[in-house]
């Protein structure tokens, strides 16, 4: 184990899917719901990892954005778009932990602070990374870089992409008689204070959002906030991924924040033209080529790919109207269109605390 | 080649601290078949089942030219550089260090498994409730979801009812014995399908071909639970299962002087249930390792002799007439179709059978008997009698029994190695006496 990540289940996964392609495939699910009482749910459902499935059971509460139908935004919860920038910013963290740990290097600590970018700066993300490590400043420059090139989530930030959309029915209750069922957990929100030096509000839409690694894939984060600086959430990967399932991944928060924004969006859209709607479902979905990440071949996109969202509306809404309603709110859902949208971002890498380089991706 | 005599050529690391590593794609190791040392036999491909049974993972010691493995009585061994950089790199299955993690007699007896069923890897347990456990909470997560039969074991049935939800798994039962049933009951988070490839105590046969062909297409693993067939009668890897799990306690060691449990299927699979049962516990030790090791030896011998008397026994029971019902294969009429193909119509020592007058004559009867001993159990290679009202489904309602098919007056019945002449005289004997 280096800094907590299995290398050598790194390198056999590596040359599994070099052997059997079939294997880069990750697909992941979740699905958010709004309701009439201004609740907004995000859960995650099962993810495809190669040939075999892996169930996952989080739930996270979100705050509707302040357009949305129901009660004022929570400062306790996380806004769907703060859903989506962790999940960019975790991955990139992770892509580099991955990274550094394969190369041999020894962490110490590593921390991203990110938010949305002022106005007037010709990128919209920002992003602070501060390591400290035994690798010298061209390695973690290089590092930093090619993470940069092949963590998924950031690349779907960057270059941005299409997101489909599809009416559903809603679901019915899955359970049958007789069988053992267990219930979903609410993703552990630890009490923990803010535990970064910096606390620069330099982010323009929303919070500033600081993220740092735990240990192997397992990272915390922590929204900038005076009511919610004590609130650290758990980001980690599936067990069969190198993770303890304590959190959502990366890929899963970011699909998170696209479902919830899209589900708060139909409703915004639906009591604004008057057809009443009970309760949003947005089921979004979206897969990983591990070729990418891995460094495996370099023709495969690196980003989140076949993103869809899957909606479906209880209440009075018509076939037509939720037909509408859906492909609107996939339009112009404020995490849609990041996602849709390139979003440059710059990085900025400090070592011990000095700063190495700067760095900018995306359009 | 290592500078420690006592180091492993076999393993391969993901970097040899030499060669620079630029990104993850430059990693070296990939899964090869293991965990094995260079002293071990490894079965060639051209090898029969009786062949890998005696040669296979026998480990050659080259002091003293010991034709049989040595017993490695030790709980920890000497590091080396290459010791630290198994660590390091997350390779320690492959090099021993310590015995919950490895320990040559260990690995003998688990390449000689693996190579019968056909399988890359193998880990051992000191029980096959060991073996379950430890595989199922390996293969599925917080959230995810069994569907398996509800005439199972008794010991994974209650595994499944009682603790599974509590580590956050949620489990269907159906008849597995009707693909259908088990189609209805998957769900978006379902990870394994849970069978055995001969039910306990009917003997019922469950079409692995089809629900192998479901799993695949819904992208669930399937996991059977193979101890009444062993790998000398049926290889489930062939047929496409993942994981294959045993009680070893029965046929595979067959001699009723050990409790111990086996996993086997690829190394990806094998290695992920090792690394579980490192902190599950439930390791075998090495003198364990040594008497499943001797027993599997004459595994394809004993599977024939034990095949053909309980076959005997069925033809026998089926025509006596203070016998109701016989359960066994060989009388389903069709050769238990798939089944009996895989496996040339031998099925393994167990017959089933309902005497008249219900669970007090059975009782009876087994008091008559002087040969097939009263224990629980089954496949050693003395025939065992029990009747699962009072032992293993006991903790079953009596609706529950009916549900399953576990009717008033149920024997099970483990046919030994012994002449069948004298089973059947026995059985005779009793059965006359009976009233």
């Amino acid at each position: 184990m280096k800094n907590g990540v299995n290398i050598a289940g790194v390198s056999e996964s590596a040359h599994e899917i070099r052997e059997r392609p079939v294997e880069a495939h990750h697909v992941y699910r979740v699905g958010a719901t709004w309701d009439a009482r201004g609740s907004l749910q995000a859960r995650t459902g099962s993810v495809t990892l190669g040939t075999s499935r892996v169930g996952r059971d989080f739930r996270v509460s979100c705050t509707p954005g302040p357009r949305a139908p129901g009660p004022a935004p929570s400062p306790e919860l996380l806004t769907p778009a703060e859903m989506f920038l962790v999940g960019a910013g975790a991955c990139l963290l992770t892509t580099a932990v991955l990274g550094a740990s394969s190369k041999g290097h020894t962490l110490l600590s590593a921390s991203l602070l990110m938010g949305r970018a002022e106005p007037g700066r010709p990128w919209a993300v920002d992003y602070d990374l501060f390591v400290r490590a035994d690798a010298t400043p061209e390695e973690l420059i290089e590092t930093v870089r090619t993470s940069c090139e092949r963590s998924p989530s950031h690349r779907s930030l960057v270059e941005g992409g299409a997101v489909s959309w599809s009416l559903r029915q809603p679901p019915a209750t899955a359970a049958r008689p007789g069988d053992i069922v267990s219930a979903a957990r609410d993703v552990a929100v630890a009490s923990e204070p803010w535990p970064f030096a910096s606390d620069r509000r330099r982010s323009a839409g929303g919070r500033h959002l600081g993220v740092r690694w735990d240990y192997g894939v397992q990272l915390s984060f922590w929204p900038d906030s005076e009511s919610a600086r004590h609130a650290r959430f758990p980001v980690d990967q599936t067990k069969q991924f190198g993770g303890m399932d304590r959190g959502p991944n990366p890929q899963e928060y970011l699909l998170c924040g696209l479902a919830a924004s899209v589900a708060e969006t139909a409703a915004s859209l639906a009591r604004a033209r008057d057809i009443s709607v009970h309760e949003v479902t947005c089921l979004a979905q979206g897969r990983v080529d591990l070729h990418g990440l891995l460094g495996l071949n370099a023709a495969v996109p690196d980003k989140i790919q076949d993103v869809s969202c899957a909606l479906s509306f209880r209440g009075g809404a018509t076939p037509e109207q939720q037909a509408a309603l859906a492909r609107e709110a996939v339009e112009v859902a404020e995490v849609s269109r990041l996602l849709t949208l390139p979003q440059p971002a710059r990085l900025s890498l400090a070592r011990d605390g000095e700063h190495l380089h700067e760095l900018v991706s995306g359009p | 080649m290592s500078e420690n005599s006592h180091d492993n050529d076999e393993v391969e690391f993901p970097s040899d601290g030499r060669t620079p590593v630029s990104w993850m794609s430059d990693l070296q190791r990939r899964r090869r078949a293991g965990p094995r040392h260079r002293a071990q036999i490894v079965a060639r491909d051209t090898w029969r089942s009786a062949t890998v049974a005696v040669q296979s993972g026998t480990y050659q010691d080259p002091t003293t030219g010991a034709v049989g493995s040595p017993i490695f009585a030790s709980t920890t061994f000497r590091l080396t550089p290459q010791s630290y950089q198994a660590f390091s790199q997350g390779v320690t299955r492959d090099l021993p260090i310590y015995t919950r993690y490895g320990n040559p007699s260990q690995w003998a007896v688990q390449e000689k498994i693996a190579a019968l069923e056909q399988a890359e890897s193998t880990v051992v347990f000191s029980s096959g409730m060991a073996a379950i456990a430890t595989t199922l909470i390996t293969l599925t997560n917080h959230g995810g979801h069994i569907v398996s039969s509800f005439d199972i074991y008794g010991g994974t049935y209650n595994l499944f009812r009682e603790d599974m939800y509590q580590f956050g798994r949620s489990v269907s039962f159906v008849d597995g014995t009707d693909v259908e049933q088990v189609r209805a009951a998957i769900r978006d988070n379902t990870q394994v399908i849970y069978l055995e490839t001969l039910t306990n105590p009917l003997l019922k046969v469950p079409d692995l071909p089809a629900v192998v062909k479901l799993a695949r297409e819904r992208e669930i693993l399937v996991v059977v639970d193979n101890t009444f067939l062993s790998p000398a009668l049926l290889k489930p890897h062939a047929l496409g299962v993942d994981v294959v799990v045993h009680s070893c306690t029965k046929y595979m060691n067959g001699h009723s002087d050990l409790t111990a449990g086996s996993a086997s299927g690829s190394r990806k699979y094998v290695d992920r249930i090792w690394a579980q049962l490192l902190r599950f516990g439930g390791s075998l030790d090495p003198m364990g390792c040594f008497l499943l090791e001797r027993g599997l030896k004459t595994l394809p011998l004993r599977m024939n002799a034990h095949s053909a008397n309980a076959a005997a026994l069925a033809r026998y029971l089926s025509g006596h007439p203070k016998v109701r019902r016989v359960y066994h294969p060989t009388l389903s009429g069709d050769g238990a179709g798939w089944l009996g193909e895989a496996t040339g119509g031998r099925f393994g020592g167990m017959v089933s059978f309902e005497v008249e007058g219900g669970d007090a004559q059975a009782q009876k009867l087994l008091d008559l008997l002087e040969l097939p001993l009263v224990a629980t159990s089954l496949g050693g290679v003395e025939s065992l009698i029990s009747a699962p009202f009072n032992t293993t489904h006991s903790s079953l309602t009596e609706p529950q029994r009916r549900a399953v098919g576990i009717n008033p007056g149920l024997v099970r019945l483990s046919a030994g190695i012994e002449d069948i002449d004298d089973l059947v005289a026995d059985l005779e004997s009793g059965l006359a006496r009976l009233g």
